[in-house]
């Protein structure tokens, strides 16, 4: 379980995150939803320890394995892709297995033909689905995704979003990811976050919210469903 | 046509520069060896130094950061003169260090070059590190990479700006003159370097020798570029 408690970032005088509490259950697939700026990415942050909350604490147990992370910028080595995934391999693997895991993930990924292409010079596109080989090319208990599919194109993004919910589901991941879309939200998630200047101001679960969503923000999100 | 006197002097001067070269003068190429010693050894330890220095600054965000950057930045412009001057007290006869009787030797020349070249190195690697290390420390904390690895990929996503610096650093040691005269005491056979050999044969008439150096401290920039280049990568490739 991961548990934030009383987490505040502030950015000079401003607040962009102000959480008093949120448990996040082993398994659990939630989507943190909102505008720009509502704090989603720092949440995504502060639960993987890139940056430390100002006040309060995250907790971390029972968790098996560290919490890995995709950013929403997320950089393409100066290499070939294949070199950026076998990367993520740590030495518990052997060179064997590493090589086999990263082809897998690259096939998995529609990436097969940019094997040796640098990742710094692949597209927006691309280069989110590199990343996320890299993070997804082996088994991983905690995956923090920040806008993992906003520069794909609606096809591309389907696809992803069937691989990581397969994943997920194999693997007994737990995912925390940001998005600004709520059909992927309510097909991925199983509880939804909606998040307002840097508050979380519904938390709940699909069903519940297209029934009878209950903050502003939530009306919002169902009508922007609906549209 | 006849030439003036002045441009007939100079084309004269260029081709005895050439015979200085290609009869290995031995006093040309032992000025050209206390040059090259020098530069190397004072590059390589401003490296050593700065360049950690830099990456340190550059990647970590920390509370009063501006000060030292200041610092930094203000003996990034350190006259060549005031840093000689400050070598030559501390290693003068009654200085500090003036029992390591290292006054008027190359590792003086050395010591003054490093005062003057490790601010360099040091602001520029911070400068070039801040640009794309944020984003490379972010993805590889995501991806839990070691502290090792998160160093290295730091170096070589910077590579090609890191080897510009280098080439900064060894640009300013090659030129300079104002420090290692003063600390080095342009002693013949001993201490002399290019630079200041340059300015002692144009004072004394000698174009023949100052043109020699000087070609060849341009043939030296020259081949030291070219082989940087290779390393620099794509980012630099001007074919």
């Amino acid at each position: 379980m991961i548990i934030l408690d009383s987490v505040k970032k502030f950015a000079g005088e401003r607040t962009i995150l102000d959480i008093d509490r949120l448990e996040i259950e082993k398994g659990e697939r939630i989507a943190l939803l909102g505008a720009n700026g509502s704090g989603k990415s720092t949440l995504l942050k502060i639960i993987s320890s890139v940056i430390q909350p100002d006040e309060g604490y995250v907790k971390i147990e029972d968790m098996e394995g560290p919490i890995f992370y995709m950013p929403q910028q997320s950089y393409g080595f100066s290499f070939s892709v294949y070199k950026n995934i076998l990367l993520a391999l740590d030495s518990n693997y052997k060179k064997e297995e590493k090589s086999r895991l990263a082809l897998e993930a690259m096939e998995e990924f529609g990436l097969g033909a940019l094997k040796d292409k640098r990742a710094d010079r692949l597209s927006g596109g691309e280069t989110q689905r590199m990343a996320l080989a890299r993070l997804m090319v082996c088994p991983r208990k905690v995956l923090l995704l920040d806008e993992p599919t906003s520069a794909m194109d609606i096809e591309g993004e389907k696809s992803v979003e069937k691989i990581i919910f397969d994943y997920c589901e194999k693997n007994k991941t737990t995912l925390v990811m940001a998005t600004h879309s709520p059909r992927q939200a309510l097909y991925l998630a199983d509880r939804l976050l909606l998040m307002h200047e840097g508050r979380i101001v519904e938390d709940t679960s699909p069903k519940e919210l297209v029934d009878s969503p209950k903050s502003h923000w939530g009306k919002v999100f169902i009508e922007h469903q609906k549209f | 046509m006849r030439l003036p006197l002045l441009l007939r002097c100079k084309m004269n001067a260029f081709k005895e520069a050439f015979n200085l070269i290609v009869s290995f003068d031995k006093e040309l190429y032992g000025i050209i060896g206390v040059t090259m010693r020098m530069s190397f050894s004072s590059v390589l330890i401003s490296c050593l130094l700065g360049i950690p220095a830099g990456v340190v600054l550059g990647s970590k965000n920390f509370k009063g950061k501006s000060l030292p950057m200041k610092i930094l930045h203000t003996l990034m412009g350190l006259p060549p003169v005031v840093a000689g001057l400050i070598v030559f007290l501390l290693l003068s006869r009654s200085g500090p260090l003036g029992s390591l009787k290292l006054l008027f030797t190359v590792r003086a020349m050395v010591i003054a070059q490093v005062l003057l070249i490790t601010p360099i190195v040091t602001g520029l690697t911070a400068s070039v590190v801040a640009v794309k290390t944020p984003a490379i420390l972010e993805t590889a904390r995501g991806l839990r990479l070691s502290k090792p690895t998160k160093l290295k990929l730091i170096l070589k996503e910077n590579k090609a700006p890191l080897v510009s610096v280098v080439l900064t650093g060894f640009g300013r040691a090659i030129s300079e003159v104002g420090a290692i005269s003063l600390v080095g005491g342009n002693i013949q056979h001993k201490t002399r370097a290019m630079t200041t050999a340059i300015v002692l044969e144009t004072g004394k008439g000698n174009f023949e020798f100052a043109i020699a150096l000087g070609l060849i401290l341009l043939i030296i920039a020259f081949v030291i570029n070219s082989i940087a280049s290779s390393f620099r990568g794509d980012g630099y490739d001007y074919t």
